[in-house]
């Protein structure tokens, strides 16, 4: 593959907006569907894991029909806009940073039609998510149990410190999300060999 | 209609977000929240501006009432309650005409690729809300998955049912719609051009002195 | 002005789609392309404008030439100078949130100065008759107009070609008839027209010639005279929409003592626009076809939701066999047909679809087969239905529908974008339902089809039925 191919083009930029907004309405359908029906524990655990399971066919379609190098920046940079525009600004750089991790683990020619090197970039893409977006957990943790402290027992507080801003459960998240976003992976190659492939629509 | 540039906004963004990550207690953030609902006020943009205090409001009443009970539940609503004020600034460039957007973001020399996936974003992301809908509908017309219980039964079933045509949709959408920049010029290596007047003046200047000092004055202050 | 010689092109794989292609079309000349759907007409006007091979990567052998200029060897920007395109969907090709920021948008890509684009923003406005729409938000328009922005934004750079795909699809009578005088209009400024559409017979006052394309060959022309002496058996052995059908015979099925489905004083009003529908009476006996017709917004897709349960009724009362039945009961006996297939298809195979959500015995298997012959859908049983043509898609929902046990079947716009083939397969089924004692409501702007099949027609307007009767009025 030559240089002026691997070049992402206009209408490369704009299957990857198109493909990355339904990412994100079921992002957010995701994050309401667990903020509302489940406990905030599981929220917190799972969230960023199950994104990363629904939206795998999406990505899968996405990475194989654009096949160019930038398609992990790019969704790292949306997604960041995203975030931005939902009140974390402060989330952008550290998607820019991810998006390039991404990158860098699909160096090589041709590589995003090869499904085990993708599958990796995708768990870590959502593994990296899971953390950063666990960061002002850990900024504002003294502030929030500050003002527990007076509805509170030690005992208490001692459980929510070692739940949140713990890095042991930050490791628990980070295995989560890895497994769930892999398993999305493999079901949205299955997905789209059975569908998209069939149709000869990639 | 009173407006202020695109990059004034996203100055005061930058602003607010550092001093977001700074602001140590409630009563500071409550302050942001007056501060912003006034700006929303001076482009006058009211009706946001009442919506956002509400929510705002009515988040912290709901987290006071959780505070001696769900300690999670407390967290989690401060968490939300606290993006409101960035919320509330990132309403006045999203809100605002995207020709102009373009335009600024030009200016402070974006790359092309992003002014466009922003201009995709604020264009397509309710087209895309609306195209779900629709699936969904389109399910229930023709008698699948018409009630909770058969989601219950066949949850992967009705995951393939409802993804499979939304990334269909995408293929077609993305395929025209690239059609159409292309044969509209948006690939031609040309500066864009823009009919509003996209200035950075004195209105804007005078807008980020005193929004900086009065958010300074929060922070040392309260 | 555009010349065609010994045009070939293919796609990346497979043969070519379109052969031989020659021809002349002289500047404010309008040309229509017709002729049966995956017959090539989107391929010869991708040709025109260069986005084949461009965009759509393969190999294009011949000689193209748009107003001496090579349009596959055309920079954007030049491109956008020369060709207005309008495509078939208003949903996909429009980039801003207001009417006078889309307009103005190729002018801006291209850099060209404020000042003008001002004065051609004006110009072209006025020349479409959008002035007073300019500060409105894109989304609150209705098609008519999404279409009427759609032409005057592909106008702004005086373009010297204009090229319309399917113009009508979405458009009801009214709005038809509106584009005919703008197309006549920009005729007159010296602009090429270049139309690909099924309906050709209201496109006969402005259109110059008629090319016929068959399997990728450029099998006739006509002239406007010509065209208007074909016979409806010409046109229908050419699988083109013929210009009058025969009329369905009126027999009287209402001698049914009880109405199957009895419709008392229903409304329902959306939130947000409070738009909605009032007041609607109807008694629909077994057998029954309705044609819902009136102008887009007049609320006859609301009236079909309501009636096959995906929304709510707000007052008013639907019978179905006499008992009152809530909106969830409504959802198992209607089948709601979409306009846009693409929502409805969810299998890997066409035979999967149809049997989709039921298990798999003998009977159903049965029913299958007959389905799949009654449809013609034999040969293309293990397609994936994503990679069917429109037509077909359609075919498929249908046969679903009619493999399903629903009494009611609701068809919304089956006809738009179809050839004459498909209308006639269509017409051909309804019949068949009408048959087996089923009622079908049709909502569409195709008279052809209305009149073909139905026994009762109904006209809506503003949410109101305004007339009702057993013939076209």
């Amino acid at each position: 593959m030559n240089m002026i191919n691997d070049k992402l083009k206009m209408k490369d930029v704009i299957t990857l907006s198109i493909f990355n907004i339904a990412m994100i309405v079921i992002m957010l359908v995701t994050k309401i569907c667990t903020m509302m029906l489940t406990t905030p524990a599981f929220d917190y655990l799972f969230y960023v894991g199950i994104m990363g399971l629904l939206c795998a066919p999406i990505f899968v379609v996405m990475s194989n029909k654009v096949a160019k190098r930038g398609t992990y920046l790019i969704t790292g940079i949306f997604g960041g806009l995203f975030i931005t525009v939902m009140g974390s600004p402060w989330f952008l750089p550290v998607m820019i940073v991810i998006g390039i991790v991404c990158e860098i683990i699909m160096m090589g020619e041709d590589i995003y039609r090869n499904p085990k090197r993708n599958g990796i970039a995708y768990s870590v893409y959502w593994a990296l998510y899971a953390l950063g977006s666990a960061i002002p957990m850990f900024f504002f943790k003294e502030q929030y149990l500050n003002s527990l402290k007076d509805s509170y027992t030690e005992e208490g507080i001692k459980t929510l410190v070692r739940f949140y801003g713990s890095w042991d459960m930050l490791l628990l998240i980070v295995v989560i999300t890895i497994v769930l976003s892999a398993i999305g992976f493999i079901v949205g190659q299955k997905l789209m060999k059975k569908h998209i492939e069939k149709a000869k629509l990639v | 209609m009173r407006k202020l540039d695109n990059r004034t906004y996203i100055i005061l963004l930058a602003v607010s977000t550092v001093f977001w990550f700074l602001f140590y207690k409630n009563n500071q953030i409550h302050l942001s929240v007056v501060l912003n609902a006034l700006l929303l006020i001076y482009i006058r943009e009211y009706k946001k501006a009442i919506k956002f205090a509400i929510t705002y409001i009515m988040m912290i009443l709901l987290a006071c009432l959780f505070a001696g009970k769900i300690a999670l539940m407390y967290i989690v609503l401060n968490m939300l309650a606290r993006s409101i004020p960035i919320i509330m600034v990132v309403t006045c460039i999203v809100s605002g005409n995207s020709s102009e957007l373009m335009s600024s973001l030009q200016k402070l020399k974006i790359p092309k690729p992003i002014i466009v996936m922003i201009c995709i974003m604020i264009r397509f992301f309710p087209v895309l809300s609306k195209e779900s809908v629709a699936i969904r509908n389109g399910m229930k017309a023709r008698g699948i998955f018409s009630g909770w219980q058969d989601y219950v039964k066949h949850p992967f079933l009705a995951y393939e049912c409802f993804i499979i045509p939304l990334i269909i949709r995408c293929i077609k959408l993305s395929d025209e719609l690239g059609a159409t920049a292309e044969l509209r010029g948006l690939n031609a290596d040309k500066n864009r051009t823009c009919i509003y007047d996209v200035r950075f003046g004195l209105k804007d200047v005078f807008a980020v002195i005193v929004y900086g000092t009065v958010i300074g004055l929060i922070y040392f202050g309260a | 002005m555009i010349e065609f010689q010994k045009v070939y092109f293919s796609y990346k794989e497979g043969d070519s789609s379109i052969k031989d292609i020659s021809f002349l079309i002289k500047p404010g000349e309008c040309t229509i392309l017709c002729g049966k759907s995956g017959s090539g007409k989107s391929t010869i006007l991708r040709t025109v404008s260069g986005l084949a091979p461009v965009f759509y990567e393969g190999i294009l052998q011949g000689k193209v030439e748009v107003d001496k200029l090579v349009p596959a060897g055309l920079e954007s920007e030049e491109r956008a100078k020369l060709f207005g395109v309008v495509f078939q969907d208003p949903r996909s090709q429009f980039f801003m949130n207001t009417v006078q920021d889309e307009i103005c948008f190729a002018a801006e890509n291209i850099g060209a100065s404020p000042n003008k684009i001002k004065e051609m923003l004006y110009e072209v406005s006025e020349f479409i008759g959008i002035r007073d729409l300019l500060s409105r938000n894109i989304d609150e328009l209705s098609s008519g107009q999404k279409q009427k922005v759609a032409i005057a934004s592909s106008l702004i750079l005086q373009p010297k070609v204009l090229i319309l795909d399917e113009p009508t699809s979405n458009l009801d009578i009214q709005g038809s008839k509106v584009l005919i005088e703008i197309i006549k209009k920009i005729k007159d400024k010296g602009i090429s027209v270049v139309i690909s559409e099924h309906r050709l017979d209201s496109f006969k006052e402005v259109a110059d010639r008629f090319l016929y394309i068959n399997k990728g060959k450029l099998d006739e022309i006509w002239t406007r005279k010509e065209f208007e002496n074909l016979s409806d058996e010409k046109l229908l052995s050419l699988g083109l929409r013929p210009k009058t059908v025969e009329k369905k015979a009126n027999n009287d099925i209402e001698n049914d003592k009880e109405p199957l489905l009895d419709i008392r004083s229903l409304s329902f009003r959306y939130k947000k626009t409070n738009s909605g529908i009032d007041n609607i009476n109807l008694k629909l006996y077994k057998g029954e076809v309705v044609s819902l017709l009136g102008n887009n917004g007049a609320g006859k897709t609301t009236l079909c939701r309501v009636i096959s349960g995906l929304l709510r009724e707000k007052t008013g009362t639907i019978k179905y066999k006499g008992k009152i039945s809530n909106c969830n009961l409504r959802n198992k006996f209607c089948y709601f047909v979409m306009q846009d297939a693409d929502y409805q298809l969810y299998s890997d195979s066409v035979s999967g679809e149809i049997a989709f959500g039921k298990k798999v015995t003998e009977k159903v298997k049965e029913k299958l087969i007959e389905s799949l012959n009654t449809f013609k859908l034999m040969e293309l049983k293990d397609r994936h239905p994503a990679s069917l043509s429109g037509g077909e898609k359609q075919r498929v929902t249908l046969a679903a529908a009619y493999c399903s046990e629903a009494d009611i079947y609701i068809l919304d716009e089956p006809t738009s974008g179809m050839d004459g083939d498909g209308l006639c397969a269509i017409i051909r089924w309804v019949k068949l339902l009408a048959e087996k004692g089923k009622i079908v409501i049709i909502i569409t702007h195709d008279l052809l089809l209305a009149e073909a099949t139905s026994n009762k027609f109904i006209y809506l307007e503003e949410g109101e039925q305004v007339k009702e009767g057993r013939n076209i009025i």
